[in-house]
């Protein structure tokens, strides 16, 4: 059963330690305590995976009220992390017998653990010596020779396991299993020679492999990207948001002496839960890349120059003045919302131009008057409980896994935990098939047809009232009577078959959710396969169903806050039309300028009229576009024929090699701000490290321009443009810093 | 992050296409008609693991893990955890006679050790060793429920009782002039315990 959102829980009284407390029914006891503080001991339990009841640390004594008052015991201590809380559950945890069963299972585990701590990485930060410290003997009666097994092996290129250490509490073992689902970790052997591994010592490949490290409750996994280059007391922890993906994941940024030695996962129940992919933990070290820039510098013929900031400034307004509007911008994904959003108030204020855009893919249409006006939900409609709430999960030509990690693992959490089935649809093979119902295997460019042959076999399967409520059924009969299911196998190489099976399927799911990814974005009519997707929606009704509903997923990582603060040739921030006189008129009284009034060109446009010497300044904002762009050839062309390019970026990237003008910019570890993710939930960073060199947050370089250009006073921090976003942005009201605190909110 | 230090890496686990499956026509059948009992692959790990054992010769390699793994839809670790996890799937090449002999109490008490220890002799192996002629593996086990008439050993599926030095010599010259692989054997006999009488392939 999918996993309703919204109920209100079934409460029971419970006693703990002779404190009444009201806690949902069947809550595991090891959670109600937590929330009176009180400390039960564990080991192998994990809020987020199924309890096993393994390593019997956490036990308490617990009894049941009778209906006279009277308490009755149980004989033996039970394992806490597996009781479910029942009415008139009564609980000890600070026994007297509770002290030597503590104190004796920690006895057993230490037997065979090297107590190797002075060496070992998770020494400071470990549950086994906490628990130790707290709950375990003082002095050890164990004189036997310990026992000896591999250190440090290697399992993969991030993981090292070191066999010594491990209590067997198979938390590593159930990560696979349970949460990754490659299962890629088992027990090997039995009794107290069974070891955590991989298959005959293969590598470990998932690519979640570094959860593992962080649950594991000693240092048998540990992190080979981190080992030894750090022990806990002298890293500094700052929250942040993972840079890699849409996704949003939390996560704690560790730095010391100003450098980042790792990254861990921050608790999100809303969002990554206490996850992290293996991109976001072991490849986000671009900070720190050799090739930052660090300094403002104009290119001289073939050599750069470095120069001053101030100078800078200067020559930027002078070549914009030169070009006398002929400005165009194209802003990257990695930008925060305040940098976004004061990118494109300088390009239209200052600039007065609308040639602005942020997007890289083939689609470069009107996704809001084609999606968010006709389904009355924008281009994302959910969030990521919306995955567990539904029936039915359709992932379209995305390679889940790797486009959007962290939805790929609550898709299949919610398959297994609450039985929501998963359909996917992909021309090369795709991760989710392992638990999908159906798997549609079509031929390259093969989405409209196979949308279009779905749609045909809806009509026949739906029934009358839905097809009543959609209206326009005989229209689209009409319009979709070629695609028989005989049809679509001929173009698409899906059997008819598995395409009825499929069909029938989303007929009969309650609701549907669709995740619809890169293939989308890069197909060549990709308008049209939006509104094939818009239409199959509106069929199915999940427009209508708060868990339902299409998701037009971005790929890059703050794209979602680019669409949102109008980083649009079209709209201007919130989606509002900059052809519409009242919304002008709004941003221009706030603004105090005045603004352009017709649309401006998309990406494409731009690098034509680049081409064409019509755009003669190219603004490029965090942008690689010769290496991101579908088609790098077209921008590099272009950004060859523009006179004048400046390139603001982290990094020396392949296109900054065309600009005329680099501006250094910071990488959001070293600036504040937010990012927007997929479900369009709004996430603060902050800064972790002071800018290197002379490079300066995104947001600051615009707004140093603003006041140059306009002498109008800008925002003076990241949270004053929030301020103002909130204030222009309807979606935005409810996100100033304060209200986004550390999980975020929606911007709805 | 630099400072990646670079000890051996891994082998990459195998792709399915790069396998090297050796199930016999007839182990196929048997383990699609085994597949039919259950409610899902995975419950048909045990029964399959057998296959495997008689399929490769007695014991399980890293081949036979993989193809039972890949037959069966399971992560390979999964079905390595599960083949190291009892005894009696072999991990090691063993000869064609397996002599598992009961050291339990009443065992104990009536002279298993002695007569592994006689065994030991007789071979010139120790436990968990083969000879090198491919004849003999000596094993120990617990209690094979036969404490009547100890001291016991198990050959195969056939049990020896009441075990003197002298019977074992008789018996290791009778099991030397057999050429049957009572280890294979027994693991046929364990997959045919699965099947109905109409499932096994010779009624087909
Ligand atoms: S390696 Fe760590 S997580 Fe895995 S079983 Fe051992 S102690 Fe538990
Ligand atoms: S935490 Fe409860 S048994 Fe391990
Ligand atoms: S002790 Fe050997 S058969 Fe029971």
């Amino acid at each position: 059963m999918p996993k309703p959102k919204n109920v209100e829980p079934n409460l029971v009284t419970i006693e703990i330690n002779g404190i009444p407390l009201q806690v949902p029914e069947g809550e595991l006891l090891v959670e109600a305590a937590k929330r009176l503080d009180i400390d039960i001991p564990i080991f192998c339990y994990h809020k987020y995976m199924k309890p096993v009841g393994m390593c019997r640390m956490c036990l308490v004594e617990v009894g049941t009220k009778m209906p006279d008052g009277t308490v009755r015991k149980m004989p033996k201590p039970q394992a806490s992390c597996t009781l479910p809380c029942t009415e008139g559950l009564v609980v000890w945890t600070e026994t007297e017998q509770l002290v030597k069963d503590r104190r004796a299972v920690l006895e057993f585990l230490l037997i065979n653990h090297p107590l190797d701590c002075p060496i070992c990485d998770r020494g400071g930060e470990c549950p086994l010596q906490n628990n130790t410290q707290f709950y375990g003997p003082s002095t050890s009666r164990y004189i036997e020779i310990k026992r000896h097994l591999p250190k440090a092996f290697p399992l993969s290129k991030y993981v090292a396991l070191d066999l010594e250490r491990c209590i067997q509490c198979g938390r590593c073992v159930r990560f696979t299993e349970e949460v990754s689902g490659d299962a890629q970790l088992a027990f090997l052997f039995r009794g107290a020679q069974m070891q955590p591994h991989t298959f005959q010592l293969t590598e470990f490949t998932s690519r979640f492999s570094g959860n593992v490290i962080e649950i594991c409750p000693v240092g048998a996994l540990t992190s080979r990207t981190y080992r030894f280059r750090a022990r806990p007391w002298d890293i500094v922890t700052q929250k942040t948001i993972c840079s890699m993906c849409p996704n949003g994941c939390n996560l704690y940024l560790d730095s010391r002496s100003g450098k980042m030695v790792r990254i861990n996962a921050r608790e999100n129940p809303a969002v990554n839960e206490t996850w992290t992919c293996d991109k976001g933990k072991f490849e986000q070290s671009y900070m720190h890349a050799p090739n930052r820039l660090t300094q403002p510098m104009v290119r001289r013929g073939k050599e750069w120059e470095p120069i001053r900031w101030s100078d800078a400034y200067e020559l930027l307004l002078s070549k914009v003045s030169e070009a006398q509007g002929a400005v165009a911008g194209i802003a990257g994904h990695r930008l925060s919302n305040e940098a976004l959003y004061m990118f494109q108030k300088l390009l239209r204020g200052a600039f007065q131009t609308n040639h602005i855009d942020h997007r890289l893919t083939r689609y470069q249409g009107d996704l809001q008057a084609q999606v968010s006006a006709k389904l009355g939900k924008p281009a994302t409609a959910n969030e990521y409980r919306d995955l567990e709430a539904t029936s039915l999960v359709f992932v379209f030509g995305s390679d889940l896994v790797e486009e959007q990690p962290m939805v790929f693992l609550r898709t299949r959490k919610a398959h297994r935990q609450y039985g929501v089935n998963a359909m996917v649809a992909s021309p090369v093979p795709n991760a989710v098939e392992e638990f999908a119902t159906h798997s549609l295997r079509y031929q390259p460019g093969g989405e409209l047809a196979l949308i279009r042959g779905l749609l045909n076999c809806l009509l026949d399967f739906l029934p009358a009232e839905r097809l009543a409520e959609y209206r326009e059924a005989e229209w689209l009969r009409a319009l979709v009577a070629d695609a028989t299911p005989t049809a679509t196998q001929d173009a698409t190489g899906v059997s008819a078959d598995t395409l009825l099976a499929a069909a029938r399927q989303i007929a009969e799911s309650p609701s549907m959710l669709i995740l619809a990814g890169e293939k989308v974005w890069n197909h060549p009519n990709a308008s049209e396969v939006v509104e094939a997707l818009v239409t199959l929606t509106q069929l199915t009704g999940n427009h209508l169903r708060e868990e339902g509903g299409l998701n037009l997923m971005p790929l890059g990582t703050n794209e979602q806050g680019a669409r949102d603060m109008g980083v649009l040739p079209s709209h201007l921030p919130g989606y509002r039309s900059v052809a519409d006189e009242d919304t002008r008129t709004a941003f221009e009284s706030a603004w105090g300028v005045s603004l352009p009034t017709t649309e401006g060109l998309s990406t494409d446009g731009i690098y034509q009229a680049c081409l064409s010497g019509e755009v003669r300044l190219l603004y490029l904002a965090g942008a690689n576009p010769v290496v991101d762009h579908y088609d790098p050839t077209l921008a590099e062309r272009a950004l060859r024929a523009t006179d004048f390019v400046v390139v603001q970026d982290v990094l020396m990237t392949e296109s900054a090699q065309y600009a005329d003008l680099l501006l250094p910019a910071c990488p959001f570890t070293e600036s504040e701000g937010t990012y927007t993710n997929w479900e369009r939930r709004v996430q603060r960073f902050w800064r972790a490290h002071e800018p290197l060199g002379e490079s300066k947050p995104d947001w600051v370089i615009f707004a140093d321009l603003w006041l140059k250009a306009l002498g109008k006073v800008p925002p003076f921090n990241a949270r004053e443009v929030m301020q103002e976003i909130t204030r222009l942005v309807p979606p935005y009201a409810n996100c100033t810093y304060d209200q986004l605190g550390d999980q975020g909110a929606r911007a709805l | 992050m630099d400072g990646v230090i670079r000890i051996t890496e891994r082998p990459r686990p195998p792709r399915p296409e790069e396998l090297n499956l050796r199930f016999s026509e007839k182990a196929v059948k048997e383990l699609e008609a085994l597949l039919t009992h259950y409610p899902d692959k995975k419950s048909a790990l045990l029964p399959a693991l057998w296959i495997a054992q008689r399929e490769y010769g007695g014991h399980l390699t890293a081949d036979a893990i993989a193809e039972v793994a890949y037959r069966l839809q399971r992560s390979y670790a999964e079905v390595e955890g599960v083949a190291t996890f009892y005894t009696m799937y072999n991990k090691v090449p063993v000869g064609k006679y397996m002599l598992e002999v009961c050291t339990n109490l009443t065992c104990m008490l009536c002279g298993g050790y002695r007569i592994l220890e006689h065994l030991q002799q007789r071979l010139g192996i120790q436990l968990g060793e083969t000879t090198p002629d491919g004849m003999f593996t000596l094993a120990e086990v617990e209690c094979l429920n036969n404490c009547g008439d100890a001291p016991v050993m198990q050959v195969g599926d056939v049990y020896y009782r009441r075990l003197t030095p002298e019977k074992v010599d008789a018996l290791l010259e009778e099991l030397r002039k057999g050429d049957e692989h009572t280890v294979v054997k027994l693991a046929d006999a364990e997959v045919q315990m699965h099947l109905a009488e109409w499932e096994r392939p010779e009624n087909q």
